[in-house]
């Protein structure tokens, strides 16, 4: 048996401190959900957000990153973890604090949403820092049971509960395949660990196919959560039903750690899946582009068409890991694989960003009257009524359609710009033809809030929190897009820690 | 790799013969006389009398969801207990004792809160 030595925790235990922080402050919570009266909630908000700073300060201020690995190789410690931490505190914090403006409006929503938002972020936080099979799984499975009671936490939604069901069913069946692939790969490196299937990767003995199999049905999991084509069936559905703080949380931070974990996973067993699994990965991502962008032409609903949307974007973010998985080839200079893996960093910083304002002005504008400002045609005239508001959704739909100077259209920019680098120029046009398509179905809600007189649904939610909050993350995003390079900078540099 | 799979093939094979033989010598070697009764689906249990699909009450579902939870608990202090006396004897206890001070905390929280959520009231 592997002994625990106390002394190699203690010297630890500052880069650990941010997940004691986050993983304490949710027991406690869920112990003050149960223990205070219903009408004390908005103390469960303070709570949430005074753990939620611990553990950004903790890990702000905490010890400096290093390559070595925590608790025995299960956890990585390097400076990419601790950029996917703060990005997932970050967004976490933005979705109490929407969450916190619908509840005191509605009573249909439950206070386990606190616990249950920082047991999610937990499990995010470990999915992005695994280097190990178990802790991979650990995180996934920690992030996505929150997730699932999260989707159908509304009382008495019917909707609500048959995304939640619909979501936990087949999110079981992806655990299962996960589950299976690792099976296999553990059965052909002989150990869990990240180091044991670098190994057998370096050595490359052994029974290939086995390697492969279990690639590949891991890969199917990864495809699940980030919603690539063949595996997204549930994404509109899950994405509609949810509450609209729900549903950005979601489109944000479960997708952003299911990319961490998958960039890790990628660079880790490069060889393999840059040979054997990319034409099958390049066509998904192609597929997923044009169905994706297709499909969202025709939604009347905003969360739907966003939904959709986020399909799309799972499928530009996989170009730039395709062009991280091509660097094995003969030919690419060194700087390709660091380039298009901070491309994608960048891309998940700037798509959050974009996606949290969009669903925050949703659920700024919705459930006064019971109901969520789902319907586009309902936007009419919503420049006029609460025009910094509908600035805000503008600038992140633009954002979103990729229209400098926004931070969305860099981020494009400098995935297609790997996606060049890396020699594998008709994917890059896919990706510049599927944005094209997508102009069509941001610009029309922007001209359904700017050019059309109100109509008589009218959305009129108030709560100057959300709204400031947007207003930040429309400037940001501004921000971004004039002065993208210092965080495009620290997104390669982070990568490059990864890479080693 | 290929070698040491051998049992495992070995065995799949086996039971693959065993159960095609004795469902071949049985439709050799049986009588048929095939009835209206023989020839119904076989369930075991008395035959639904109406459509199975009826509200039930969620207390069953919750209980022997928290049942399962605190059942399985025992699983992990099991084995902690048997090691404890190598704890003991390299100095370690106190961190083993922490560590399950820990599990079991977390365990008493999840308890305070299906209580005071009404759990386990049936109502």
């Amino acid at each position: 048996m592997p002994a625990v030595a106390d002394a190699s925790l203690t010297a630890q235990f500052g880069a650990l401190l941010p997940y004691l922080v986050v993983a304490g402050g949710g027991v406690l919570l869920l112990l003050a959900d149960a223990l205070s009266r219903a009408s004390r909630r908005d103390h469960l908000y303070l709570l949430t957000v005074a753990v939620l700073l611990g553990a950004l300060a903790a890990q702000l201020f905490g010890p400096a990153p290093e390559r070595t690995a925590l608790l025995r190789g299960m956890l990585g410690g390097e400076a990419y973890t601790q950029y996917f931490n703060l990005l997932f505190l970050g967004i976490a914090l933005l979705t109490a604090t929407f969450a916190t403006s619908v509840f005191e409006r509605a009573a249909r929503y439950r206070t386990d949403f606190y616990p249950l938002l920082v047991f999610a972020t937990l499990g995010m936080m470990i999915l992005a820092a695994a280097t190990d099979l178990l802790t991979l799984f650990l995180g996934l499975e920690t992030m996505s049971l929150a997730v699932y009671v999260l989707v159908g936490g509304q009382r008495g939604s019917l909707r609500a509960s048959e995304a939640g069901l619909k979501y936990l069913l087949l999110g079981a069946f992806a655990s299962a395949f996960l589950l299976f692939g690792m099976g296999l790969v553990y059965g052909w490196a002989g150990g869990t660990g990240y180091a044991d299937i670098a190994d057998g990767l370096r050595g490359a003995g052994g029974n290939l196919l086995l390697l492969r199999a279990g690639l590949g049905l891991m890969l199917v999991a990864f495809a699940f959560k980030i919603a690539i084509v063949p595996f997204h069936m549930w994404t509109p559905d899950v994405y509609d039903g949810a509450a609209s703080f729900v549903t950005g949380y979601m489109a944000t931070g479960v997708k952003a750690a299911a990319f961490a974990a998958l960039l890790r996973f990628c660079q880790l067993a490069l060889p393999e899946l840059g040979g054997f699994w990319w034409p099958l990965l390049a066509v998904l991502a192609v597929v997923t582009m044009i169905v994706a962008n297709l499909v969202a032409l025709a939604q009347d609903g905003i969360k739907r068409m966003l939904a959709w949307s986020s399909v799309a974007h799972a499928g530009y973010l996989m170009l730039g890991v395709l062009a991280l998985l091509a660097t094995g080839r003969q030919g690419l200079a060194a700087t390709v694989g660091p380039a298009s893996g901070g491309a994608v960093l960048f891309y998940l910083v700037a798509y959050s960003l974009m996606n949290l304002g969009a669903f925050g002005v949703i659920t700024l504008l919705g459930p006064d009257r019971g109901e969520e400002a789902d319907r586009i045609s309902g936007y009419a005239g919503l420049a006029r009524r609460q025009p910094l508001v509908a600035a805000s959704l503008a600038v992140c739909l633009l954002s979103l359609a990729g229209i400098p100077p926004t931070a969305g259209f860099m981020a494009k920019f400098y995935v297609f710009g790997a996606v060049v680098k890396a020699g594998l120029v008709p994917l890059a046009i896919w990706g510049v033809v599927a944005s094209l398509i997508s102009v069509y179905y941001y610009l029309r809600v922007i001209v359904v809030m700017y050019m059309q007189p109100a109509g008589e649904s009218i959305h009129d939610g108030r709560s100057w929190e959300t709204a400031f909050a947007t207003g930040l993350l429309a400037l940001l995003i501004l921000f971004l897009g004039v002065w993208p390079g210092g965080l495009q900078r620290l997104a390669e540099v982070t990568f490059r820690t990864l890479a080693g | 790799m290929a070698g040491s799979m051998l049992p495992v093939f070995m065995v799949l094979g086996i039971a693959v013969v065993f159960a095609l033989a004795f469902l071949v010598l049985s439709r050799i070697l049986g009588p048929h006389r095939p009835s209206a009764l023989k020839t119904t689906t076989y369930e075991c249990g008395v035959p639904p009398r109406s459509s199975t699909e009826i509200r039930f009450f969620v207390r069953f579902f919750l209980i022997a969801l928290l049942f399962l939870l605190f059942d399985l608990e025992a699983v992990f202090i099991y084995p902690w207990v048997v090691l404890y006396d190598t704890f003991l004897a390299d100095g370690r206890a106190a961190f083993a004792l922490g560590e399950m001070a820990v599990f079991v905390g977390v365990l008493v929280a999840g308890y305070v809160y299906a209580w005071k959520k009404g759990g386990l009231d049936w109502q």
